[in-house]
C-alpha cells in the first residue's frame, strides 16, 4: 500500500489533532479531514480550553495521566516558542477553591502542571465561602487560534480539508482505505454509540481584561478562565440535554456565580453567550474497529468520547489514535501482500 | 486651616487623600489644594507599570518595608470592592529570575504564595537557574490618578495647575501648611544632592496573552537593568534600563533596541507584538525616602512642611504606607497649633 487513504471525519480539537499525528507517524498517507463544522462552529470553539483534565470513570488512570502529559508537554513546547501567540496557548496561574476539603488531596495530574500546590490561608481569605484550595500554573488553548494554527499545520502538509456531513461511514469506503472516526457528539448518530451522551455547558465569553487569573470551583460548575481577548465564565454539566439554544437565566445565573468568586466581573463588558455539548462518555473510546458490510471491510479507528476533557488529553488520544492507523495499515499491507501470495 | 500639596503623581494626590479622609471631620476649617506643574496621565506615575514589588533588598530600612506591607494590605482590602475595576487595581502572579542564589526578599510575606520555582518552571527561562513566583497586585497609574483626582474633587479639594518655584510663593498667599510630593523636581524648590535621577525607558506592546509579569535581575547591572515585561489591563510593557544620574526623558534607540532584543529573547512569541508606544520617565531616586517635617522660620511665620518624596522605582509600591505617614506627621503638626486635642487616625 503505497500512500494509504485516510479519512478523518470531525474538525474540532479531536479531529484536526489527531489528523497531524498521522501525518507525523505516516508520512506517506494521504490524510482527509471531513466535517461538516469547522472553526469557529466546532464544539471545540466555545470550551475555553484549559489543561485541567476531567477524570473519566472507566479509564485506567495511569492511561489518563499518560495522555495528558503528552499534552502537556506539546503545549508547553509551543508555549515557550515564537509561535505560541499564533497558536493561541499560553501559560495561566490560577486557583481551584473548595467549600469542603476533598477526599483526595493531590488530583491524578498535581505533578504534571506546574507549582502545584495548597493555596495558603491569606490566599483562602479572598474567598469566604471556601475552606481549603490548590494553587498551580497550566496551559490554555485559545480557540479559534488553536484550531486555525492546527488547520495552517494540517495544509502545510498537504492535508486537505473539506465541508461535508458524513451520514454513515460506508459512504468513505470506496475513497478511502480507513476511516477515522473523531466525531464527538456526533458519534451517537453516527455509530449508534448509545453510552455517548451529552453534558450541556453553557457559557458567557466576556471583555475584563484585568482578570490575568483563572479561579475555578472544585465542583466544575463555577469557573474563570481568562483567554487572550474574553474571559470564559461557566458554567453549567446538564447531562442529558441536547438544547444549543443558550438560556437566559442560566446566563444571569453564571453570571452571578462568577462575580461572587471575582467581584472585579461586575465591570465586565460585551457579553457573548456560547453552548456546547460536552461528548461524554464512561470512557474516552480509542479503540481500532474492522465494520464489515458483504465481504467488504472497513478499518476503523475511532477517538470521541472526551467529555469535559478533549483539551486536557487531545493529544495523548490523537497519538494513540495515530498509532491505531499505523495498525490498520499493517493490516491491510499484511492482507494485501497475502492476497499476492 | 490651607494645606498645599505639591505634586499630582502618586505620592501627591494619594497623601491628599489621606489628610482628607482622616482630618475633615475634625477639623471643619481643613482646605486642601493640589498644585502641580503635570497631571494623569502626564505624571512619572502614569508611565509606570503598576506593579507593586519593592526592589531585592530594603537595605535595612525596616521603615519602608512597613509602609509597603501597609500599602499592599491597604489594596488587598480593596480589591473586592466595586472601586478595584476603576482603580486599576487586580491580581497579578508572576516570575522573578535569577542567574544566581539571593536571599529571601524583604515582602515574600506580603505578597501571597510566594515560592521558588520548580526546575520544571525554570525550562521556561534558558539563562536563569533560580526564581521565585509569587502573586501580587497591579495598581496602573493611568486609572488609580484618575481615581484620586476624582475622590478629591468630590471632597471639595482644588487644583492649580502650575509650576511651584518656592515654598515661600505658597505661604505668602496664606497656606499653612505644604506637603512636598514633587517626586523629581524636589531639587527645583529645595537642593537635595541625595536626590537622583533613575532614568527608565518602556515599549507598551499589544500581547494579550501574557499573563504573567516576568522581572529578571542581574546583580551586576543593578536593579532594573535587566529585561522586564509586565501585561497591564491594556497593553503590555517592556523594559529594563535603570541609568543613575541620566536626566534624558527623550527615548533612546539604542534603549529600545536593547529592550526589545532582551524581551523577545525572554519571551520568544513577543517578537509577533505590536508596539504601541514607549516611554522614558526619571525615577526620583534616593537612599531612603524623604518623610520628615521641616520647620521654617519665614518673617514673623512658622511655616511647616512636610517632605514626602524620593519615592525612586517603588512609589506605587510604598505610597499608601508614606501618605498614612505624612498624615500621621500632619496631625502632631496640628496639635501643636492646638487645632486638635489628641491626633486622630489609625494607630499600628
Amino acid at each position: 500500500m503505497a500512500s494509504p487513504k485516510v479519512a478523518v471525519v470531525g474538525a474540532g480539537v479531536i479531529g484536526l489533532s489527531t489528523a497531524l499525528c498521522i501525518t507525523e507517524t505516516c508520512p506517506t498517507c494521504s490524510v482527509t479531514v471531513l466535517s461538516d463544522q469547522f472553526s469557529p462552529n466546532t464544539t471545540s470553539d466555545v470550551a475555553a480550553g484549559m489543561l485541567i483534565p476531567h477524570t473519566y470513570p472507566d479509564t485506567p488512570i495511569h492511561r489518563q495521566k499518560q495522555w495528558f502529559k503528552e499534552t502537556f508537554t506539546y503545549l508547553f513546547a509551543i508555549s515557550n516558542s515564537a509561535e505560541a501567540s499564533e497558536a493561541g496557548i499560553h501559560l495561566v496561574s490560577g486557583w481551584q477553591v473548595f467549600k469542603s476539603t476533598p477526599k483526595e488531596e493531590l488530583p491524578f495530574w498535581s505533578d504534571i502542571v506546574l507549582g502545584f500546590r495548597p493555596m495558603s490561608e491569606a490566599e483562602l481569605q479572598k474567598f469566604p465561602q471556601h475552606r481549603f484550595g490548590h494553587a498551580f500554573t497550566t496551559l490554555k488553548c485559545d480557540c479559534p487560534p488553536y484550531l486555525l494554527w492546527l488547520e495552517k499545520r494540517l495544509k502545510a502538509t498537504g492535508t486537505q480539508m473539506y465541508t461535508r456531513k458524513v451520514t454513515d461511514l460506508w459512504e468513505l469506503h470506496s475513497e478511502y482505505d480507513i476511516v477515522v472516526n473523531c466525531t464527538g457528539m456526533g458519534a451517537h448518530e453516527l455509530v449508534g454509540d448509545k453510552q455517548l451522551f451529552p453534558v450541556r455547558g453553557q457559557v458567557l465569553k466576556v471583555h475584563a481584561p484585568w482578570v490575568k487569573q483563572f479561579i475555578r470551583d472544585g465542583d466544575g460548575l463555577t469557573y474563570i478562565y481568562p483567554g487572550i481577548h474574553r474571559v470564559t465564565l461557566g458554567g453549567t454539566r446538564e447531562k442529558g440535554s441536547w438544547s444549543l439554544s443558550p438560556d437566559a437565566g442560566t446566563t444571569k445565573d453564571i453570571f452571578d456565580r462568577c462575580c461572587s468568586l471575582e467581584p472585579s466581573l461586575q465591570g465586565a463588558q460585551d457579553i457573548e453567550v456560547k453552548v456546547g455539548l460536552r461528548p461524554s462518555r464512561q470512557c474516552v473510546r480509542v479503540q481500532r474497529e474492522v465494520l464489515s458490510q458483504g465481504g467488504v471491510k472497513l478499518p476503523v479507528v475511532h477517538n470521541y468520547g472526551h467529555g469535559a476533557g478533549g483539551f486536557s488529553v487531545h493529544r495523548g488520544t490523537a497519538k494513540e489514535a495515530a498509532d491505531l492507523v499505523g495498525e490498520c495499515i499493517s493490516a491491510l499491507q499484511g492482507s494485501s501482500s497475502r492476497a499476492k501470495l | 486651616m490651607r494645606v498645599a500639596i505639591i505634586g499630582a503623581g502618586v505620592i501627591g494626590l494619594s497623601s491628599a487623600l489621606c489628610i482628607h479622609e482622616q482630618f475633615h471631620g475634625l477639623l471643619p476649617s481643613l482646605e486642601l489644594e493640589v498644585h502641580a506643574d503635570h497631571f494623569t496621565p502626564h505624571t512619572t506615575s502614569d508611565g509606570a507599570a503598576g506593579l507593586w514589588q519593592p526592589y531585592l533588598s530594603d537595605h535595612g530600612n525596616l521603615q519602608e518595608t512597613l509602609w509597603n506591607k501597609e500599602t499592599f494590605d491597604y489594596l488587598l482590602g480593596h480589591l473586592h470592592s466595586p472601586a478595584a475595576k476603576e482603580m486599576g487595581l487586580f491580581l497579578i502572579s508572576g516570575y522573578n529570575l535569577f542567574t544566581e542564589p539571593v536571599p529571601d526578599p524583604s515582602w515574600k510575606n506580603i505578597v501571597l504564595g510566594f515560592r521558588n520555582l520548580t526546575p520544571k518552571e525554570l525550562e521556561l527561562f534558558p539563562g536563569y537557574s533560580h526564581g521565585w513566583f509569587n502573586t501580587a497586585l497591579m495598581l496602573e497609574g493611568r486609572s488609580y490618578l484618575p481615581w484620586l483626582t476624582n475622590r478629591l474633587m468630590q471632597r471639595g479639594v482644588k487644583f492649580f495647575h502650575k509650576k511651584v518655584e518656592s515654598f515661600q510663593e505658597l505661604f505668602s498667599q496664606g497656606v499653612d501648611v505644604v506637603l512636598n510630593c514633587s517626586g523629581m523636581r524636589s531639587g527645583d524648590l529645595q537642593p537635595d544632592p541625595e536626590l537622583q535621577p533613575g532614568r527608565g525607558q518602556i515599549i507598551k506592546v499589544l500581547a494579550p496573552w501574557v499573563k504573567h509579569f516576568i522581572i529578571t535581575h542581574d546583580l551586576k547591572s543593578g536593579i532594573y537593568n535587566s529585561p522586564y515585561i509586565i501585561p497591564g489591563s491594556e497593553f503590555t510593557v517592556l523594559g529594563g534600563v535603570y541609568q543613575h544620574g541620566n536626566w534624558s526623558e527623550e527615548i533612546s534607540a539604542k534603549d529600545h533596541k536593547s529592550i526589545w532584543d532582551s524581551c523577545c529573547r525572554l519571551l520568544p512569541a513577543l517578537q509577533k507584538s505590536k508596539i504601541v508606544g514607549e516611554w522614558s520617565g526619571l525615577r526620583p531616586a534616593r537612599r531612603s525616602v524623604r518623610l520628615e517635617r521641616e520647620s521654617m522660620r519665614l518673617g514673623n511665620i512658622q511655616a511647616e512642611v512636610i517632605h514626602n518624596y524620593g519615592h525612586g522605582g517603588f512609589g506605587i509600591t510604598i505610597h499608601w504606607g508614606c501618605a498614612m505617614a505624612a498624615a500621621r506627621l500632619f496631625g502632631s503638626i496640628l496639635q501643636e497649633k492646638k487645632q486638635l486635642a489628641t491626633p486622630p487616625g489609625p494607630r499600628l
